[in-house]
């Protein structure tokens, strides 16, 4: 008997792994018309209006992906700069520690305790969406930070993705001489803003007959495990002459890992976000650029936008699609690195 | 002079432990807002302690038995990558789907079982490599989009949806999953006091080879807590995936050791043979009060883990120097008392 | 006795292990109600008797009967299913449950729905303990119990199944006076309700107590077979060493007392838990000093407390006049007492570890250093001159010392205190399991060094080693020094006497 539970049971798993590895999709009905969190939807709005600019009590929440990555402490100090003018403007700052259940039991807690806005950089959009929905029903305006959400929303403010990976890719053409072997190092799967870095690049390469494309691992944003894609990039392609990888942080470890193989300036390595460090390696010429925006900047627009929200009767049931404001990128290399003044360097 | 047994001692000691938390946390915070100690934050605490908790039971048991299973947090991916793969590829009804996902969590314990009273592999070992093992599963049958990149499934149909929250539907009201914590913590603690397979856990976990003498099963009681693990774990997959409405890889990371400090805390020895199912919840509880109330503290919610790890040396410090000096006392009650 | 009285009876066992015969054409029959001791010095066989009645081994030869029928036990199942019960000597309750859920552990009582019927295994096991007279609660966590409890739950386990015979290894070992005594009467209440009992014991005073009829072994075979009124201390001695008492070479010496002034200093010595209990003696440089008994008596606790593992309750230790403030260890060592200790395996030397690394271990303090980190030539020196002066074989320094035979093992936790300049060494059973060549080699190594001057304490249960080796001999029994030889002749049966408690007035009145 036990026998056959446990062939039924084989058979159950190995037939699901079959279903994942190809097909078509399905569409679902839903039953119950919409998410079953739609207690208000299409209805009236809950937005309580009040006036960060005339003195009311204001409370905002930010909700970070990984406080401990530059990133997210760029956009953290960006937004209470903003907000520090305002005595009657609290900001108060969470973080998910990389996880979407902790960042959704933050949601929760969040929307319970009432702030006037949130602003949110999604673990995961499609895991975040029910919660965000859940926060613009209760009148919580959610601007969500480059990591974008899967469900209309108050805005979305956001480094360019595509156009970044576009960007490197074009410009490490022109280093390589439109010719040779190159390599990505990827995030972690299954992230909006990463997975349109790497297909803006890819398809501004595939523009360039004479590059090729031939190894794509992911690194995880680490560091440390860049240092070791990016050897074995080098032991198994001894003619690679680019490397691509989608944070700064590793394209730092790929050219540690370039720099102590001896090729030293002789490879194009290009990154994005633009951070301090990478800025620095830029500047060494153990880097060749990156797509820099400024996490300050972005930190403190995605605020503005919290309290013009805040301050409006405007509501998000009024959006077909959320409103994109997109911060302005600047290709950071060698020539113009010492053009980004200290001050901005996050 | 009656003294005070183990079991009663320890369950003092969490409830204690959970109460200070509470007093503390309403006093810090509630100090400007009385925003700790409301009802809704409250049932957020509950909530936030379901998953691991409904878990814990099954974990619980693992542990009674001197085990451990390292591998429910890849279990929960693992589990949430089949349904989602049910959900995009089928049109197979939602109750089927989520018996799929039961499914697969029952043959993961399975799999533990065997490969740990079976094939005799350490429990850390064996489920340190099944952690690896289904979590590596999880991607391979992982939904990608026409780049082969792996995405996150929406599983946002309201007859799934709805598990994921309150009955009503209404903010204020009482989660599914909390009922399932409660009818889990129950039937698991029935079980585990009033069954001839709960006696068998402890003592299994107590003195394997007494056990063997009394004519026990050891090798199919380690197994039935791995598969009952397994059943559990699912169970909180569907309640995570229910309240994400989606699925990905990266679910139930850090889930391999909340449900075991819950247990550790709520007074279930790592050695095996002591604690239940109502201690695992207790513990539970705890460690959501403490990340609930870090958070309204605005304090860096690198403190909490401080502050779980002090209270887990504390509490497995407690255990070792009581069972010492138990084990002396009984030595000495021998010499002195005598029998009478 | 009629032979339908008969519970259990064995005849003819013959087993060996690789050819090393342990039993030879051995008889055993228990009658019903009857306590029957087993007695027999060790390796005699009796473990291995109980063995194959309890299914543990099989037998190479002859035939079991239970109630007159021939039956074949291949396992522990088979044995309880006729009705034996063995109470081991390691107890095998479970600590977290209740009395009586151990009692019925796998075979509760159960209402529908497979809920256990609390009430009704209550009820059943305080009926159990009424009919038995146990002094226990069906409630009680075991957790909390004495170990003299806890065994009387195995007992009690044993008699719920409805077992005709029970078996006890050593019973008494672990267990205080008074629960000793309470135990002697649950006995007695068993064998009034028809219970049998196989009683297995070093110590004569209980058998003679208890017991209704006695086998001896020796060496493999039946040496006697005793009736109650037959049972006499001295007698029972004589058959368990053999007639030879007086021939044998290792069965008499004459001690002759050596050594000059008093190296160590024991006074009023008291264990907390009772082991052992106001000892005082002394011990003179250049002496071997033997420490007889059984075991059990308290003499493994009373050298680890002088070495300073165990912290006793009171009492002083005086090395060279100097008191011991604190004792430990490592302070041990620095004093130069060295410790070695019985459980070899466990706590003598590292088995993965090689010969070098093992002497160096405790004589990192000795050892040059370059730097922080220790002079390997240095450390190698040690060991080849440990290897020279005792002989260790094989004299490969590199050796794992858990592969080698136990005498070597032994030798190289005896090197590695003779590289240091010891003024005490103590030794606890220096020669169990290890063959005969290497026991005299051992024994010239603790000569030599008592001839330098170190005083020796050897703990030993083998009466032949203790006569051979001590200088003087301190018997314990119970947690007393019963009893000093010196300057005199002594012979093993006088100090067995003295550890089992029997005085010589009594042997002189039989």
């Amino acid at each position: 008997m036990k026998k056959i539970i446990a062939t039924a049971l084989c058979l159950m798993m190995a037939g699901s792994l079959m279903v994942g590895c190809g097909g078509e999709k399905t569409t679902r009905e839903d039953a119950g018309g919409g998410t079953a969190t739609a207690a208000a939807a299409g209805g009236e709005s809950n937005k309580v209006t009040v006036d960060p600019y005339s003195g009311d009590q204001v409370k905002i929440a930010y909700v970070a992906h990984d406080l401990g990555t530059p990133n997210n402490q760029g956009w953290k100090e960006g937004i209470e700069r903003e907000c520090a003018s305002w005595d009657n403007i609290k900001v108060d700052s969470y973080n998910a520690e990389s996880s979407a259940e902790t960042q959704v039991q933050i949601m929760s807690d969040v929307i319970s305790q009432k702030y006037n806005a949130i602003i949110l950089q999604c673990s995961d959009g499609t895991a975040l969406a029910p919660s965000v929905k859940q926060a613009e029903e209760a009148g919580i305006p959610v601007i969500t930070v480059n990591l974008d959400a899967d469900t209309v929303h108050s805005a979305l403010v956001m480094a360019v993705d595509y156009d970044a990976g576009r960007m490197a890719a074009e410009q490490m053409a022109k280093d390589i001489g439109e010719s040779g072997e190159i390599a990505i190092i990827q995030g972690v799967p299954g992230l909006k803003r990463t997975d349109n870095l790497e297909k803006g690049f890819r398809d501004t390469i595939a523009n360039y007959s004479g590059i090729e494309i031939v190894d794509a691992q992911s690194a995880s944003f680490e560091k440390e495990t860049a240092i070791t894609v990016m050897n074995s990039f080098l032991q198994s392609h001894p003619n690679l002459k680019g490397v691509f990888a989608i944070n700064d942080a590793m394209a730092e470890g790929a050219a540690l890992a370039a720099e102590s193989a001896g090729k030293k300036g002789q490879l194009s390595i290009w990154g994005a976000d633009g951070e301090k460090d990478a800025l620095a390696m830029i500047e060494s010429g153990d880097m060749t650029g990156t797509i820099y925006t400024n996490s300050w900047d972005e930190g403190s627009t995605a605020a503005k936008i919290a309290l013009l929200m805040i301050g409006s009767e405007y509501s998000y049931n009024v959006l077909e699609k959320t409103p994109q404001v997109i911060m302005e990128p600047i290709v950071v290399t060698k020539d113009n690195v010492a053009s980004i003044p200290e001050e901005d360097r996050w | 002079m009656k003294e005070m047994n183990q079991t009663t001692l320890r369950r003092l000691i969490s409830v204690g432990l959970l109460a200070i938390l509470i007093a503390l946390f309403t006093a810090m915070v509630g100090a400007g807002s009385g925003k700790f100690l409301n009802a809704e934050n409250l049932m957020a605490i509950v909530r936030d302690a379901s998953v691991p908790g409904i878990i814990g039971v099954g974990v619980t048991y693992v542990i009674i038995t001197s085990g451990i299973d390292l591998s429910t947090g890849s279990m929960i991916a693992l589990v949430g990558m089949v349904m989602a793969n049910v959900y995009a590829y089928t049109l197979l009804p939602i109750p089927v789907m989520i018996l799929t996902g039961i499914l697969a969590g029952l043959l993961c314990g399975f799999f533990n079982g065997f490969i740990v009273a079976k094939l005799e592999i350490p429990e850390f070992i064996g489920t340190l490599a099944t952690m690896s093992v289904f979590r590596a599963l999880a991607y391979i049958i992982a939904i990608k989009d026409a780049n082969g990149v792996i995405m996150s499934q929406p599983m946002n149909v309201s007859q799934y949806a709805f598990l994921g929250s309150t009955i009503g539907g209404s903010s204020k009201g009482i989660p599914y999953v909390c009922v399932a914590l409660v009818i889990f913590v129950v039937v698991g603690q029935i079980v585990l006091r009033y069954t001839r397979f709960g006696t068998n856990l402890y003592a299994v976990g107590a003195n394997k080879k007494a056990a063997t003498l009394s004519g026990i099963n050891v090798e199919r009681i380690r197994m039935m807590a791995f598969v009952i693990t397994g059943f559990c774990t699912a169970v909180g997959a569907v309640f995570t995936t229910a309240r994400l409405q989606s699925a990905t890889t990266a679910l139930g990371t850090d889930f391999e050791f909340s449900p075991i400090a819950a247990a550790v805390v709520g007074g279930v020895a790592l050695s095996g043979g002591s604690g239940d199912v109502v201690g695992t919840l207790i513990g539970a509880l705890f460690m959501a009060t403490l990340e609930n109330g870090v958070r309204k503290l605005d304090m860096n919610t690198a403190y909490q883990y401080v502050i779980k790890g002090v209270i887990i040396i504390c509490v497995v410090m407690f255990d070792a120097v009581y069972k010492k000096r138990m084990d002396r006392i009984a030595k000495e009650k021998g010499a002195k008392e005598g029998l009478e | 006795m009629a032979e339908n009285n008969v519970i259990l009876e064995a005849k003819g066992i013959y087993k060996s292990f690789s050819g090393v015969s342990v039993l030879q054409d051995v008889h055993f029959s228990v009658d019903r109600g009857e306590v029957h001791a087993l007695m027999g010095e060790n390796g005699a066989g009796k473990s291995t008797l109980i063995k194959i009645i309890t299914g543990v081994y099989s037998k190479d030869q002859g035939q079991i009967y239970w109630e007159g029928k021939p039956v074949e036990i291949n396992n522990y199942q088979d044995c309880q299913k006729l009705g034996v019960a063995c109470i081991y000597q390691e107890l095998s309750v479970i600590p977290p449950l209740t009395v009586a859920q151990n009692v019925f552990l796998g075979r509760e009582p159960r209402k529908a729905g497979k809920i256990i019927d609390y009430k009704k295994m209550n009820q059943m096991t305080q009926e159990l303990i009424d009919k038995y007279e146990f002094p226990l609660k069906p409630t009680t966590v075991v957790d909390n119990l004495g170990i003299g409890q806890r065994q009387l739950i195995e007992i009690l386990k044993g008699l719920s199944q409805n077992s005709k015979l029970l078996i006890m290894d050593e019973p008494t070992a672990s267990l205080s006076g008074k629960e000793a005594e309470m135990l002697f009467k649950i006995i007695n209440t068993l064998r009034k309700q028809g219970v049998s009992i196989i009683y297995i014991s070093h110590r004569l005073e209980e058998v003679y107590m208890l017991s209704d009829r006695l086998t001896i072994l020796r060496d493999g075979k039946n040496a006697a077979l005793l009736e109650k009124h037959e049972i006499i201390p001295a007698k029972v001695i004589e058959t368990m060493i053999g007639k030879v008492v007086d021939e044998s070479s290792g069965s008499k010496k004459m001690l002759q007392s050596k050594g000059g002034d008093v190296r160590l200093d024991v006074r009023g010595l008291t264990d907390k838990t009772d082991r052992f209990r106001n000892i005082s003696f002394q011990v003179h440089k250049g002496e071997i000093l033997g420490f007889g008994g059984l075991i059990g008596a308290g003499r493994t606790e009373l050298v680890r407390a002088i070495y300073g593992i165990d912290k006793p309750i009171s009492g002083e230790v005086y090395l060279d006049g100097e008191k011991m403030v604190n004792p430990s260890p490592k302070k041990s060592i620095d004093m130069g007492i060295g410790f070695v200790p019985e459980d070899r395996r466990n706590h003598g030397f590292i088995p993965l570890l090689s010969t070098t690394k093992n002497v160096a271990l405790t004589n990192y303090d000795i050892l040059k250093k370059n730097g922080l980190a220790v002079s390997d030539k240095d450390e190698l020196d040690m060991s080849k001159r440990a290897i020279q002066a005792i002989d260790i074989r094989p004299s490969d320094p590199d050796k794992q010392v858990g592969v080698m035979s136990g005498g070597n093992q032994q030798k190289v936790v005896l090197g590695k205190w003779l590289m240091r300049d010891l003024r005490l060494l103590i030794v606890d059973e220096p020669t169990a399991g290890i063959d005969v060549g290497a026991k005299d080699e051992i024994y010239s190594i603790l000569e030599d060094l008592a001839s330098k001057g170190v005083a020796v304490i050897v703990v030993t249960s083998d009466l032949q080693e203790l006569l051979r080796v001590s200088h003087r001999i301190l018997v314990m029994r119970k947690g007393d020094i019963v009893k000093e030889f010196k300057n005199e002749v002594v012979t093993q049966s006088m100090v067995l006497s003295a550890g089992q408690g029997v005085t010589e007035d009594k042997e002189a009145a039989e």
